[in-house]
């Protein structure tokens, strides 16, 4: 069975036309770094969210960190997490945003799909949310939410695993939602 | 590397069961989802009895090849586990979803990634490994117990990157 593409909002029923859903930029590694960077977002203010999806391996690494134009204050996590043996949730403000996870077992990645909502606003505080997971060398799916407690538009994200690096093949794509 | 913005999420195929079905087939995924890094599958529906689903990558059938960790919320309680199966997702006789989304499905470089959440009599947010560095070119969602009803929709979507 073959169909026409059709764009997803135009699929979903959202009007016909302009496509929402616009691939923007994206990094693949082809060696190892200790982060990556969007910048120059501010050049996307037509959009209305950001959405990240990235996939990600680390030598010894297991979450994803960010931080939102440079700063190391004001961020506030909540998460709900299943380990594989029982689900548990907290909150604690932070100097980074937790929005992924990363894998260490050989040829296994973490998945994460993080939406940053109303990025460019500036009379509202930033939120960002998260799917994320692995199952390789540790068993975690998460639902996140992280408040940056800044009315800033958001003009770069340094994206970045809770240590050592990302490895050659992690993919990390930017997305903008009108 | 900034790029031009492309258009995306596409809607590469989808199918309404005119009649009850143990599985459902997407292939030449090669072909028609050439250009695309990730796949949105969405299914919606109900089952002839409270069941759940396997992926088939590629016709891999060795469900211990699949491994996953859920996270479910059944109303009264919240439970996780741990899984070598190749589950993706449960479905019942009442109206049933999942979202599933596949990442970097064509890469040989790295076994395949994939999470989900599914509602159904309880609320699941899952993630997966399918142990295989191979490009998955077809993917079989087959019911473990009973059909697909008549009227589900499976669709597959795609994501360039």
């Amino acid at each position: 069975m073959s169909l026409i593409p059709l764009g997803f909002w135009a699929a979903s029923g959202g009007g016909a036309g302009a496509a929402a859903f616009d691939l923007l930029e994206t990094q693949t590694l082809a060696s190892s770094a200790a982060s990556v960077t969007f910048t120059g977002l501010d050049s996307y203010s037509d959009y209305k969210h950001l959405q990240i999806r990235m996939i990600t391996a680390s030598n010894t690494g297991t979450v994803v960190y960010s931080k939102l134009n440079g700063s190391a204050s004001g961020y506030y996590i909540h998460y709900l997490t299943g380990n594989g043996s029982n689900v548990s949730s907290n909150s604690f403000s932070s100097t980074y945003a937790w929005i992924g996870h990363a894998d260490t077992l050989t040829n296994a990645f973490g998945a994460s799909i993080v939406d940053l909502l109303d990025f460019a606003s500036t009379n509202k505080t930033t939120t960002i949310r998260s799917l994320t997971g692995r199952k390789g060398s540790g068993s975690n799916i998460n639902l996140n939410s992280n408040l940056w407690n800044s009315t800033a538009a958001i003009t770069s994200m340094e994206i970045y695993p809770n240590s050592g690096n990302f490895l050659a093949g992690s993919r990390i794509s930017l997305y903008g939602w009108k | 590397m900034e790029i031009m913005p492309t258009p995306t999420y596409t809607l590469i195929d989808s199918v309404t069961l005119a009649s009850s079905a143990s599985s459902v087939t997407f292939s030449s995924l090669d072909t028609i989802a050439a250009g695309y890094r990730d796949l949105v599958l969405v299914v919606t529906g109900t089952a002839s009895t409270n069941t759940f689903y396997r992926f088939r990558f590629n016709s891999d059938s060795t469900n211990t090849n699949y491994t996953y960790v859920q996270m479910i919320g059944t109303g009264t309680d919240a439970l996780s586990a741990a899984v070598n199966d190749a589950n993706a997702g449960s479905l019942t006789t009442a109206e049933s979803n999942s979202l599933i989304q596949i990442m970097d499905f064509a890469q040989t470089d790295k076994h395949k990634s994939y999470l989900y959440r599914n509602n159904f009599t309880s609320v699941r947010a899952a993630a997966g490994r399918w142990s295989n560095t191979a490009a998955i070119t077809s993917i079989q969602l087959a019911i473990n117990t009973g059909t697909f009803n008549a009227g589900s929709t499976l669709s597959i979507y795609g994501i360039a990157a």
